[in-house]
């Protein structure tokens, strides 16, 4: 079977059960489709040839032996290299850890692989996930597969491009300011921040404690579901893990949508954004009402405070984790994420405090809207993927830097906790993805997937893969 | 004796850090924009200030 590298992960699941597909055929095709384009996209830190193959044998024989474990038995995967995995080198995409190598796996690297997932290898990222461009002073750029000539956004970069590309059916990202949502828009594909403590991070290298979220990033609504079903639940060893019942995310997929109540907030997300990004998004919008929706534009002042909450609790924090290796090793760290952690070390006790009380007057305004609407629908980034070589980009007529316009429409909800899913909603006229982000109230991703899920069957952006 | 617990040795504390001149000369008006924009939250936490005080005089 040719294009295996094209299925979604539903397909190839489908196959797989009914034994018409081998998962060594489709981890070899994944890892054919790496060799053929890695040294454009550079989105691999290491790739694990030999235990990805050893694996699908494995995987082939308990499936013949109808020991199949469920959706993800023999589909191939990578992970961003902050995940930990026994024995396998886990970079942070930093020269200080390099050498680093854990002693046990996270607990979402176990999961996966006890669901029988296949590991293709660890992906390259932003230095300590700090940082919206995964340009990476030791390890190269992580590169668009749509242009890469662009970036693919950070901090989970490598996730972002080698999903996209078809170098695997699925990855896991991280989102702190919005490190899943905005390679996910830039690239084309659909990422989940789940709500904050839905997923363990324990073994997930951390950037802020109180910011930190893990999630999937895959071509399909579907596929994320089926990634987040065996990645979801309370873990002990993660003291922020919620103790909320999980449902099976794929369950509501198919409801209708018909009187779905969606807030557009035009405060804070519209001041700075390209005319070909909002063009797509009121289109986005006009399909929501299509569907049946509601759709109505709303003000909300409060996320005026957005960057000085978000950026003061960030930096204060991951200073902190950082601190050792800012007062000892400072010289082995990237300048643009050393400039960062001195920021976030200079932060006074009193400002922290200050934000993070903020947090709590922002949160309860959000919240607040839930009591009207359903859903907030939102741009995802505001512009298309820049070019790697710039520090600035045309919006408009105005030039932006491109570090903090990246994470502007992402912070909110990093603040919040609250699930948000990406969903690409269109190209620009440069052919560069465009993505939407859409946020529900606390541990309700199922329903984010039933509308993400519903769009996207009337949208062309499904499953789309680029030449590269 | 301040209240804050403002540096009151910043030289040591940007020497702890590894931050030289030239890092200071970037970092600084970075640092004072981002403490202005905190300070902007005074704006919110007001209300919530307001609100403490109002529950204060009922509980007088």
């Amino acid at each position: 079977m040719n294009n295996l590298h094209k299925l979604s992960i539903s397909e190839a699941s489908e196959l797989l059960n009914k034994k018409d597909l081998s998962p060594v055929d489709l981890v070899n095709a994944h890892l054919t489709r790496i060799k053929e384009t890695e040294s454009k996209l550079n989105s691999f830190i290491t790739v694990l040839e030999d235990a990805a193959i050893k694996s699908a044998i494995q995987a082939e024989k308990e499936i013949l032996s109808g020991k199949r474990k469920g959706d993800l038995h023999g589909i191939p995967i990578g992970l961003k290299d902050l995940y930990f995995t026994k024995g396998v080198p886990t970079t942070i995409g930093s020269e200080i850890y390099k050498n680093f190598i854990p002693e046990y796996d996270a607990k979402v690297t176990s999961d996966l692989t006890e669901a029988g997932a296949i590991i293709l290898g660890k992906l390259q990222m932003h230095e300590f996930a700090l940082g919206t461009t995964s340009h990476n002073p030791h390890y190269g750029s992580a590169r668009n597969p749509w242009n890469t000539e662009c970036a693919t956004g950070g901090s989970s970069g490598g996730s972002g491009s080698s999903v996209a590309a078809g170098q695997c059916m699925g990855a896991l990202g991280s989102d702190t300011g919005g490190s899943i949502r905005i390679p996910s828009a830039l690239c084309g594909i659909v990422g989940m921040k789940p709500t904050f403590g839905r997923v363990s991070r324990h073994g997930v290298f951390p950037l802020s404690n109180s910011l930190d979220t893990v999630g999937p990033m895959t071509r399909t609504v579907e596929d994320n579901a089926i990634m987040l079903n065996a990645i979801s639940g309370h873990d002990g060893n993660d003291i922020y893990s919620a103790k909320v019942e999980v449902s099976d995310f794929k369950a509501h997929l198919e409801e209708d949508i018909a009187g779905l109540k969606i807030a557009r907030p035009r405060t804070y997300f519209y001041d700075v954004i390209d005319k070909e990004v909002l063009e797509l998004i009121d289109t986005a919008c006009q399909k929501f009402e299509s569907l049946g929706a509601e759709v109505e534009t709303i003000d909300l002042p409060i996320l005026d405070h957005t960057l000085a909450i978000s950026g003061t609790i960030l930096l204060t924090e991951a200073a902190e984790i950082h601190s050792e290796n800012l007062k000892a090793k400072s010289e082995l760290i990237g300048e643009d994420v050393k400039l960062r952690l001195q920021q976030g070390a200079l932060t006074s006790g009193v400002d922290y405090v200050k934000s993070q009380r903020g947090r709590s007057v922002y949160n309860q305004k959000m919240n607040e809207l839930f009591e009207t609407y359903d859903i907030i629908l939102a741009p995802t980034v505001p512009s298309g993927a820049p070019f790697i070589e710039a520090d600035s980009i045309d919006i408009n007529g105005t030039q932006e830097l491109i570090g903090p316009l990246m994470a502007r429409l992402t912070r909110p909800q990093n603040i919040t906790g609250l699930p948000t899913i990406s969903i690409p909603i269109g190209f620009t006229s440069k052919q560069l993805p465009v993505g939407m982000q859409l946020t529900s109230p606390a541990f309700q991703e199922g329903l984010l997937y039933n509308v993400a899920h519903q769009f996207e069957k009337i949208s062309t952006m499904k499953n789309i893969i680029p030449t590269v | 004796m301040s209240y804050d617990n403002e540096f009151n040795n910043l030289l040591k504390h940007l020497s702890d850090f590894s931050i030289d001149s030239d890092q200071w000369e970037v970092l600084k008006p970075l640092s004072e924009a981002s403490h202005d924009s905190v300070n902007m939250l005074d704006q919110i936490l007001t209300i919530e200030t307001v609100s403490a005080a109002v529950f204060s005089m009922v509980r007088d």
